[in-house]
């Protein structure tokens, strides 16, 4: 009775759902697929009957843990270079960068020059994180405000008219109700690659799974694209 | 005018104070009292610490506070010199920092003293580098700088080593001394150090007078273990009186109604058997305590009469007296003082 | 007895030294001149330093009153505002930066106002910082100088007493009596709150954001150095290192109580 409370203990603190029947493979994944996984585990666990235990982090953080040997069977991230050294990795999905506001537009934002106004308040990822680094391939003027360590802590500052404009994610507009998409911007010049890397048996079969038809069409419908 | 002037009534917890005190420029009053009398908290209350509940309080010819008319000045504000029975001396400041305390206090004035009071060469030291009677004359030096109108002290010789004792009695009995009020339990320090003394029990002045006075006719119990002497109440009638316990005294001369019996310790005589001869009231008493004091036992005693008899440690040793001992008790009616209360 | 009692000592020093000596033993000694002449680790260490000391300071002039309201008076309400004082020490500090930020952001509760009628705004601005910095660090110093008001109650009436009687009026006798006794558990908190506010990250990034040169203080900019360069990230665990010390050390013997 103890081990099965522990146990369940442990799925609930990674964010799994509630079966304990049959563990599947564990995947750590960036954060900012925190709002498609679970409905990638959703439906792989109907196709095979075990459910994933998802892990989220900054993707430097899990690199480091994997490092220092976890437990793990798939790895996730927009980052190539996390990924070890001898591990197959493919591309499953593609997210580009949109110029964002706070719900209903307050401070009237027309276009990514606005992103080099000192009278605006500007949030826009970290250098060192790769949203950042996709951002300042963009190669716009920016006089940012602050530079958030994760592109969560961005919607964030957006959510709550802490900020009036920034650079997210595409799958962040469309999965978080209080940001907007500024109409009529393009910034798919600069975008971000995610690779799964499969680093056990079971980990292959998730992986594989991730690039087939039915894993596109969850990933189309949170925004992501090929 | 007098230096201090007290006709009031204050209240604090379990303990009422009630006194009516007054002290001349000249001179040093005592406040004899057993501890929870009141002693401190009548200091507190003279220096503004405590305030009255009604009356009166006067220094300097001023009134400082009245709680009938609202008028109430604070410590600062007043002319006393308070020395502490803790002695609260300042841990951070030096000897002469202490001394120099008081605002308009200047060098001279602090050398001055620390001379008097042979403090000269402790002038930079810290408090906690002090022993006791050190710390007692800068307290007392600390005071006095202040030019007080009354000084207070608060068991002043508590133990303190002969030098400090000398040095500080010769300050206080100086011409140029304050108006003193001291408070103490030693009878003793205040048969020494003052003119006047005002027994103090559960608040109120139970007795007061020159110290001869008091000792010579102590009106209380305290007053008369304080003086070493047995007191006891009674009711006379005739050359009768009869005590709480129902016990006849016989007395020398007649009296009428409530009375105070007085017998020196030495008066009580101790024997084996029951004895003959003069002495009018005899009984038979059992021993509670032995106390040697100076040269002679003192013989604590219960029965119908409860006294405490003072003999020679040969008498103990011949009667074979032991705490539990039966012994045989006389007294003369004509050492038996009566005093009509 | 006293064998057992030094092991466990020795044991909880291993665990403090440990990681300094993890972190000694990886420091790439060679870069570090070049590290730390850098802009990114010398604004780090000057907002460090200006967030930290400016709070330090807050902290004197607010927390003196609230000990002493705490400690010496008796205020009805003071269980409550004891335990809203050990509040900022329980609550993670991430949790204490979005309090802040619902309450002082832009569109918070107190914010909104300050935005609307003063231009004002604290999220992204040193003051910003400085105020998160401030509600971590306040408890230590409050804590310490009530404590100290407290134990030492009765012997500082004793003393405020006769100071005066001897003449001296109330701010004279607070300035040279109580002020002075107090001095050494003052020293002893308002180090521990600066060192608290020096180390500051999770309420500064929630409620300032993080921008170097302005908001970047020195563990912030360590944070993400260890995404990227984790030799720079250890170049400036080295500087903060050395800052605490340097501050922390000398005041040991003097102002931690004992004195």
């Amino acid at each position: 009775m103890l081990a099965r409370s522990f146990l369940l203990a442990g799925l609930l603190l990674t964010g799994c759902g509630s079966g304990i029947d049959d563990p599947g493979p564990t995947v750590f994944a960036a954060s900012s697929l925190t709002d498609v996984l679970p409905a990638l585990a959703e439906a792989w666990s109907e196709q095979s009957g075990t459910e994933p235990i998802l892990v989220f982090g900054g993707s430097n953080h899990l690199a480091a843990q994997l490092h220092d040997g976890a437990p793990v069977d798939a790895f996730l991230t927009a980052d190539p270079g996390l990924i070890p050294v001898g591990v197959v990795d493919v591309h499953f999905a593609s997210n580009h960068l949109v110029l964002a506001v706070p719900a209903g537009n307050p401070a009237q934002v027309t276009g990514p020059d606005d992103l080099g106004r000192d009278d605006l308040r500007v949030a826009v990822c970290a250098a060192e994180v790769p949203c950042g680094r996709a951002t300042h391939a963009l190669g716009l003027p920016l006089s940012p405000d602050t530079e958030e360590i994760s592109v969560r802590a961005v919607v964030t500052r957006l959510v709550l008219d802490e900020a009036d404009v920034g650079i997210v994610y595409a799958t962040d507009v469309l999965v978080v109700e209080g940001i907007d998409e500024v109409p009529g911007t393009d910034l798919t010049s600069a975008g971000v690659e995610y690779r799964a890397a499969p680093l056990t048996a079971a980990g292959n079969r998730f992986v594989d799974f991730l690039v087939s038809d039915a894993a596109l069409g969850i990933l189309r419908n949170h925004g992501f694209s090929e | 005018m007098s230096a201090l002037s007290l006709a009031g009534m204050t209240r604090m917890g379990d303990l009422r104070l009630d006194v009516d005190l007054v002290v001349e420029p000249d001179e040093t009053v005592a406040v004899l009292g057993p501890n929870g009398a009141g002693k401190t908290s009548l200091l507190r209350l003279l220096a503004g610490l405590l305030s009255l509940d009604s009356g009166a309080l006067a220094i300097g010819g001023a009134t400082v506070d009245e709680p009938g008319t609202g008028a109430f000045l604070p410590p600062h504000l007043r002319r006393v010199g308070w020395v502490p029975q803790d002695r609260l001396l300042f841990p951070h400041l030096t000897v002469a920092g202490n001394v120099g305390f008081g605002p308009g206090v200047d060098a001279d004035r602090v050398a001055g003293l620390l001379d008097a009071l042979g403090l000269t060469g402790l002038a930079y030291r810290r408090p906690d580098e002090c022993s006791g009677g050190q710390a007692q004359r800068v307290a007392l030096a600390r005071a006095l700088a202040t030019d007080p109108v009354v000084l207070l002290l608060d068991e002043p010789s508590a133990a303190l080593d002969v030098e400090s004792r000398h040095l500080i009695n010769g300050v206080l009995t100086a011409a140029e001394a304050p108006a003193t009020l001291l408070v103490t339990h030693d009878p003793v320090e205040a048969a020494t150090l003052a003119d006047r003394l005002v027994v103090l029990e559960n608040g109120a002045v139970s007795q007061a007078g020159s110290p001869r006075e008091v000792r010579s006719r102590p009106k209380t119990r305290y007053v008369a273990s304080l003086a070493g002497l047995n007191l006891l109440e009674a009711t006379a009638s005739g050359t009768v009186a009869v005590t709480a316990l129902g016990t006849r005294v016989v007395l020398a001369e007649p009296a009428e109604g409530p009375v105070h019996l007085v017998v020196p310790p030495t008066a009580v005589a101790l024997h084996r058997s029951a004895p003959d001869g003069s002495p009018r009231n005899v009984w038979q008493a059992g021993v509670t305590d032995l106390q040697p004091a100076f040269e002679r036992i003192r013989v604590v005693l219960d029965g119908p009469l409860p006294v405490v008899a003072e003999v020679t440690p040969a008498a103990v040793e011949e009667l074979g007296l032991r705490v539990g001992s039966e012994v045989w008790a006389a007294v003369k009616a004509t050492e038996v003082a009566c005093h009509a209360i | 007895m006293r064998r057992f009692l030094l092991a466990f000592a020795g044991l909880a020093v291993v665990l403090l030294a440990l990681p300094i000596v993890g972190l000694l033993q990886r420091m790439p000694w060679s870069s570090l001149p070049d590290l730390l002449g850098d802009d990114v680790t010398l604004d780090a260490l000057r907002v460090s330093l200006v967030v930290s000391l400016v709070a330090a300071l807050v902290v004197l002039v607010l927390g003196t009153p609230l000990a002493w309201a705490l400690g010496r008076t008796d205020l009805p309400g003071r269980r409550i505002v004891r335990a809203l004082v050990v509040l900022p020490m329980v609550l993670p500090p991430v949790v204490g930066g979005a309090a802040l930020l619902f309450a002082l952001g832009r569109r918070g509760l107190i914010g909104q106002w300050l935005d609307r009628w003063f231009g004002l705004t604290l999220p992204f601005t040193l003051t910003g910082a400085i105020v998160a910095a401030t509600f971590v660090a306040l408890p230590f110093y409050v804590i310490a100088v009530e404590g100290a008001l407290r134990t030492a109650r009765r012997e500082i009436d004793d003393l405020e007493g006769v100071a005066s009687t001897l003449g001296a009026p109330p701010l004279t006798v607070l300035r040279r009596i109580t002020l002075p006794r107090l001095l050494p558990a003052m020293g002893a908190g308002l180090a521990l709150a600066w060192a608290r506010a020096l180390g500051e990250f999770g309420a500064t990034i929630t409620f300032a954001g993080n921008l170097p040169g302005r908001t970047q203080t020195l563990p912030l900019a360590t944070f993400l150095a260890l995404q990227s360069e984790p030799e720079r990230a250890l170049a400036l665990s080295l500087v903060m290192l050395a800052v605490a010390l340097a501050v922390l050390l000398p005041l040991r013997d003097r102002w931690l109580p004992g004195r």
